[in-house]
Protein backbone atom coordinates (compact mmCIF):
# COMPACT_ATOMS: atom_id res chain seq x y z
CA UNK A 1 0.00 0.00 0.00
CA UNK A 2 1.11 3.20 -1.17
CA UNK A 3 0.84 6.13 1.39
CA UNK A 4 0.09 10.21 -0.45
CA UNK A 5 0.43 13.39 1.51
CA UNK A 6 -1.73 15.78 0.06
CA UNK A 7 -1.53 19.64 1.69
CA UNK A 8 -2.55 22.83 1.26
CA UNK A 9 -3.07 26.52 3.16
CA UNK A 10 -5.91 25.31 5.23
CA UNK A 11 -6.55 21.62 4.65
CA UNK A 12 -10.26 21.91 4.29
CA UNK A 13 -10.55 22.54 0.34
CA UNK A 14 -7.73 21.92 -2.06
CA UNK A 15 -6.06 18.82 -0.46
CA UNK A 16 -9.29 17.21 0.05
CA UNK A 17 -10.35 17.50 -3.62
CA UNK A 18 -6.78 16.67 -4.42
CA UNK A 19 -6.95 13.20 -1.93
CA UNK A 20 -10.81 12.59 -3.42
CA UNK A 21 -9.23 12.61 -7.13
CA UNK A 22 -5.80 10.65 -6.87
CA UNK A 23 -7.95 8.11 -4.65
CA UNK A 24 -10.66 7.28 -7.30
CA UNK A 25 -8.00 7.99 -10.33
CA UNK A 26 -5.23 5.25 -9.08
CA UNK A 27 -7.88 2.71 -7.90
CA UNK A 28 -9.62 2.81 -11.64
CA UNK A 29 -5.81 2.22 -12.76
CA UNK A 30 -5.70 -0.29 -10.59
CA UNK A 31 -3.48 0.40 -7.52
CA UNK A 32 -4.33 0.65 -3.88
CA UNK A 33 -2.73 3.62 -2.36
CA UNK A 34 -4.54 6.10 1.12
CA UNK A 35 -4.15 10.06 0.78
CA UNK A 36 -4.43 11.86 3.89
CA UNK A 37 -5.11 15.69 3.50
CA UNK A 38 -3.48 18.35 6.09
CA UNK A 39 -2.50 21.40 6.67
CA UNK A 40 1.18 22.46 4.92
CA UNK A 41 2.34 24.55 8.69
CA UNK A 42 1.64 20.72 10.35
CA UNK A 43 3.64 18.99 8.27
CA UNK A 44 6.94 18.29 10.18
CA UNK A 45 10.13 16.03 9.06
CA UNK A 46 9.13 12.82 11.36
CA UNK A 47 5.29 12.88 9.36
CA UNK A 48 6.62 13.29 6.07
CA UNK A 49 8.95 10.28 6.19
CA UNK A 50 5.92 8.26 6.91
CA UNK A 51 4.86 8.68 3.54
CA UNK A 52 5.64 7.51 -0.15
CA UNK A 53 5.21 10.35 -1.79
CA UNK A 54 4.28 14.14 -1.36
CA UNK A 55 1.51 16.01 -3.60
CA UNK A 56 1.25 19.35 -2.71
CA UNK A 57 -0.68 21.97 -4.91
CA UNK A 58 2.52 23.80 -6.16
CA UNK A 59 6.38 23.71 -4.91
CA UNK A 60 6.35 23.94 -0.99
CA UNK A 61 9.18 25.22 1.38
CA UNK A 62 10.05 23.57 4.36
CA UNK A 63 12.97 23.34 7.07
CA UNK A 64 13.81 20.38 5.72
CA UNK A 65 14.18 18.60 2.55
CA UNK A 66 11.83 16.35 1.58
CA UNK A 67 13.30 12.56 1.26
CA UNK A 68 10.37 11.31 -0.84
CA UNK A 69 9.27 11.80 -4.39
CA UNK A 70 7.41 14.74 -5.07
CA UNK A 71 4.46 15.51 -7.55
CA UNK A 72 2.90 18.78 -7.65
CA UNK A 73 -0.92 18.06 -8.11
CA UNK A 74 -2.67 21.67 -7.98
CA UNK A 75 -4.00 21.09 -11.66
CA UNK A 76 -6.29 18.42 -10.87
CA UNK A 77 -8.24 20.85 -9.12
CA UNK A 78 -9.72 22.59 -12.44
CA UNK A 79 -11.80 18.96 -12.84
CA UNK A 80 -10.49 19.34 -16.36
CA UNK A 81 -9.17 15.55 -17.92
CA UNK A 82 -6.58 16.99 -19.96
CA UNK A 83 -4.75 19.44 -17.22
CA UNK A 84 -5.36 16.70 -14.35
CA UNK A 85 -4.16 13.61 -16.95
CA UNK A 86 -0.05 14.44 -16.76
CA UNK A 87 -0.41 14.81 -12.82
CA UNK A 88 -1.90 11.40 -12.44
CA UNK A 89 0.50 10.02 -15.06
CA UNK A 90 3.53 11.12 -13.21
CA UNK A 91 1.78 9.95 -10.16
CA UNK A 92 1.42 6.79 -11.23
CA UNK A 93 5.01 6.55 -12.61
CA UNK A 94 6.19 7.47 -9.06
CA UNK A 95 3.61 4.43 -8.03
CA UNK A 96 5.54 2.06 -10.07
CA UNK A 97 8.80 2.83 -9.58
CA UNK A 98 8.05 2.39 -5.28
CA UNK A 99 5.82 -0.62 -6.00
CA UNK A 100 8.97 -2.66 -7.70
CA UNK B 1 -23.01 23.29 -7.83
CA UNK B 2 -26.72 21.71 -7.13
CA UNK B 3 -24.87 20.54 -3.35
CA UNK B 4 -23.80 24.02 -2.50
CA UNK B 5 -27.00 26.64 -3.99
CA UNK B 6 -27.77 26.69 -0.57
CA UNK B 7 -24.44 28.64 0.19
CA UNK B 8 -25.44 31.43 -1.68
CA UNK B 9 -27.57 34.01 0.01
CA UNK B 10 -28.79 37.46 -1.57
CA UNK B 11 -26.97 39.41 1.30
CA UNK B 12 -23.54 37.98 0.47
CA UNK B 13 -23.11 38.90 -2.92
CA UNK B 14 -20.92 42.36 -3.74
CA UNK B 15 -20.08 44.29 -6.39
CA UNK B 16 -17.15 46.21 -5.46
CA UNK B 17 -14.66 48.54 -6.89
CA UNK B 18 -11.31 48.43 -5.44
CA UNK B 19 -7.80 49.48 -6.12
CA UNK B 20 -5.93 46.27 -4.86
CA UNK B 21 -6.90 42.50 -2.92
CA UNK B 22 -6.20 43.36 0.43
CA UNK B 23 -8.73 46.29 0.87
CA UNK B 24 -11.49 43.84 -0.60
CA UNK B 25 -10.07 41.15 2.09
CA UNK B 26 -10.35 43.89 5.09
CA UNK B 27 -13.85 45.31 3.34
CA UNK B 28 -15.59 41.76 3.37
CA UNK B 29 -13.44 40.42 6.53
CA UNK B 30 -15.36 43.68 8.06
CA UNK B 31 -18.61 43.27 6.77
CA UNK B 32 -18.73 39.35 7.95
CA UNK B 33 -17.32 40.26 11.50
CA UNK B 34 -20.24 42.46 11.68
CA UNK B 35 -22.70 40.19 11.21
CA UNK B 36 -21.43 37.54 13.15
CA UNK B 37 -20.31 35.00 10.73
CA UNK B 38 -16.87 35.29 11.39
CA UNK B 39 -14.32 35.93 14.24
CA UNK B 40 -12.43 39.34 14.75
CA UNK B 41 -9.04 37.34 13.62
CA UNK B 42 -10.70 36.28 10.30
CA UNK B 43 -9.27 38.95 8.08
CA UNK B 44 -5.88 39.32 9.38
CA UNK B 45 -6.18 35.27 8.93
CA UNK B 46 -7.58 35.85 5.38
CA UNK B 47 -4.35 38.34 4.15
CA UNK B 48 -1.77 36.54 5.69
CA UNK B 49 -3.44 33.24 4.52
CA UNK B 50 -3.69 34.19 0.61
CA UNK B 51 0.31 35.92 0.90
CA UNK B 52 1.52 32.13 1.75
CA UNK B 53 -0.80 29.84 -0.20
CA UNK B 54 -2.78 32.22 -2.81
CA UNK B 55 -5.88 31.27 -3.87
CA UNK B 56 -6.26 33.32 -7.78
CA UNK B 57 -7.01 30.58 -10.88
CA UNK B 58 -5.96 31.15 -13.90
CA UNK B 59 -9.31 30.44 -16.35
CA UNK B 60 -7.43 31.14 -19.31
CA UNK B 61 -6.88 26.76 -19.64
CA UNK B 62 -10.64 26.48 -19.86
CA UNK B 63 -11.21 29.63 -22.26
CA UNK B 64 -9.27 32.69 -23.64
CA UNK B 65 -12.08 35.04 -23.04
CA UNK B 66 -13.76 34.55 -19.79
CA UNK B 67 -12.03 36.30 -16.86
CA UNK B 68 -10.11 34.81 -13.89
CA UNK B 69 -11.61 33.79 -10.32
CA UNK B 70 -10.13 33.31 -6.69
CA UNK B 71 -10.98 31.36 -4.03
CA UNK B 72 -9.83 32.98 -0.68
CA UNK B 73 -10.06 30.77 2.33
CA UNK B 74 -9.03 30.02 5.92
CA UNK B 75 -8.74 27.54 8.74
CA UNK B 76 -11.91 26.64 10.10
CA UNK B 77 -11.31 28.07 13.40
CA UNK B 78 -12.02 31.95 11.96
CA UNK B 79 -15.22 31.19 10.73
CA UNK B 80 -18.83 30.83 12.84
CA UNK B 81 -20.98 29.71 9.57
CA UNK B 82 -20.79 27.91 6.44
CA UNK B 83 -21.39 30.06 2.91
CA UNK B 84 -20.11 31.34 -0.25
CA UNK B 85 -19.69 35.12 -0.20
CA UNK B 86 -19.49 36.23 -4.06
CA UNK B 87 -17.62 39.33 -4.99
CA UNK B 88 -17.81 40.65 -8.28
CA UNK B 89 -15.01 43.36 -8.82
CA UNK B 90 -15.52 46.17 -11.34
CA UNK B 91 -11.94 46.32 -12.31
CA UNK B 92 -9.68 43.17 -11.61
CA UNK B 93 -7.13 43.26 -8.96
CA UNK B 94 -3.37 40.86 -8.86
CA UNK B 95 -3.71 38.13 -7.18
CA UNK B 96 -0.75 35.07 -7.30
CA UNK B 97 -1.83 32.00 -9.24
CA UNK B 98 -2.68 29.13 -7.23
CA UNK B 99 -0.81 26.32 -8.93
CA UNK B 100 2.05 28.54 -9.93
CA UNK B 101 2.39 31.53 -6.97
CA UNK B 102 5.21 33.19 -9.00
CA UNK B 103 2.78 34.04 -11.46
CA UNK B 104 0.56 37.22 -11.07
CA UNK B 105 -3.04 37.07 -12.53
CA UNK B 106 -5.88 39.60 -13.13
CA UNK B 107 -8.82 38.24 -11.18
CA UNK B 108 -12.29 39.55 -11.85
CA UNK B 109 -14.52 37.10 -9.30
CA UNK B 110 -14.05 36.06 -5.73
CA UNK B 111 -15.62 33.16 -3.99
CA UNK B 112 -14.74 33.52 -0.62
CA UNK B 113 -15.23 29.88 1.24
CA UNK B 114 -16.53 30.76 4.54
CA UNK B 115 -16.75 27.20 6.52
CA UNK B 116 -16.59 26.72 10.42
CA UNK B 117 -16.60 22.70 9.67
CA UNK B 118 -13.15 20.45 9.50
CA UNK B 119 -13.83 17.56 7.11
CA UNK B 120 -17.29 18.57 5.49
CA UNK B 121 -18.96 16.04 3.83
CA UNK B 122 -19.72 18.40 0.33
CA UNK B 123 -16.46 19.28 -1.10
CA UNK B 124 -17.29 22.96 -1.90
CA UNK B 125 -14.06 23.77 -3.84
CA UNK B 126 -14.42 20.56 -6.08
CA UNK B 127 -18.26 21.82 -6.72
CA UNK B 128 -17.32 25.54 -7.42
CA UNK B 129 -14.35 24.54 -10.18
CA UNK B 130 -17.05 22.49 -12.16
CA UNK B 131 -18.99 25.66 -12.25
CA UNK B 132 -15.79 28.26 -13.80
CA UNK B 133 -14.69 25.86 -15.87
CA UNK B 134 -17.67 26.06 -17.70
CA UNK B 135 -16.96 29.08 -19.71
CA UNK B 136 -21.07 29.75 -20.02
CA UNK B 137 -21.48 30.26 -16.54
CA UNK B 138 -18.40 32.99 -16.25
CA UNK B 139 -19.10 35.04 -19.70
CA UNK B 140 -22.80 35.00 -18.17
CA UNK B 141 -21.74 36.47 -14.67
CA UNK B 142 -20.19 39.00 -17.09
CA UNK B 143 -23.32 40.23 -18.20
CA UNK B 144 -25.19 40.59 -15.02
CA UNK B 145 -24.72 43.51 -13.11
CA UNK B 146 -26.72 43.79 -10.19
CA UNK B 147 -26.90 41.43 -6.85
CA UNK B 148 -30.59 39.95 -7.34
CA UNK B 149 -29.68 38.53 -11.06
CA UNK B 150 -26.16 37.03 -9.74
CA UNK B 151 -28.22 35.52 -7.12
CA UNK B 152 -31.26 33.95 -9.64
CA UNK B 153 -28.67 32.82 -11.94
CA UNK B 154 -25.95 30.90 -9.06
CA UNK B 155 -29.10 29.09 -7.58
CA UNK B 156 -30.87 28.40 -11.00
CA UNK B 157 -31.73 25.19 -11.43
CA UNK B 158 -31.12 25.05 -14.95
CA UNK B 159 -27.64 25.80 -14.42
CA UNK B 160 -24.90 24.06 -16.82
CA UNK B 161 -22.30 22.17 -15.55
CA UNK B 162 -19.43 19.96 -17.09
CA UNK B 163 -20.26 16.93 -15.51
CA UNK B 164 -16.51 15.91 -15.17
CA UNK B 165 -14.58 14.88 -12.34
Amino acid sequence: MIKILAACGAGINSSHQIKTAIEEEMKKRGYTIKVDAVVIKDITEEMMNQYDIFTPISKTKFGFDIKIPVVEAGPILYRIPAMAAPVFNELESVIKKIDK
Amino acid sequence: MKAIKSLFDKNLIFIKNVQEKREIFTLIGNLLHERGMVKEEFTKSIIERENNYPTGLDLSPVAKDIPNVAIPHTEPEFCLCKCIVLVKLLKPVLFQNMIAPDKEIDVKYLFFIINNQKGNQTNILSELMGFFTTAENMKKLEQLDNKEEIYQFLTNKNIEIKGVQ
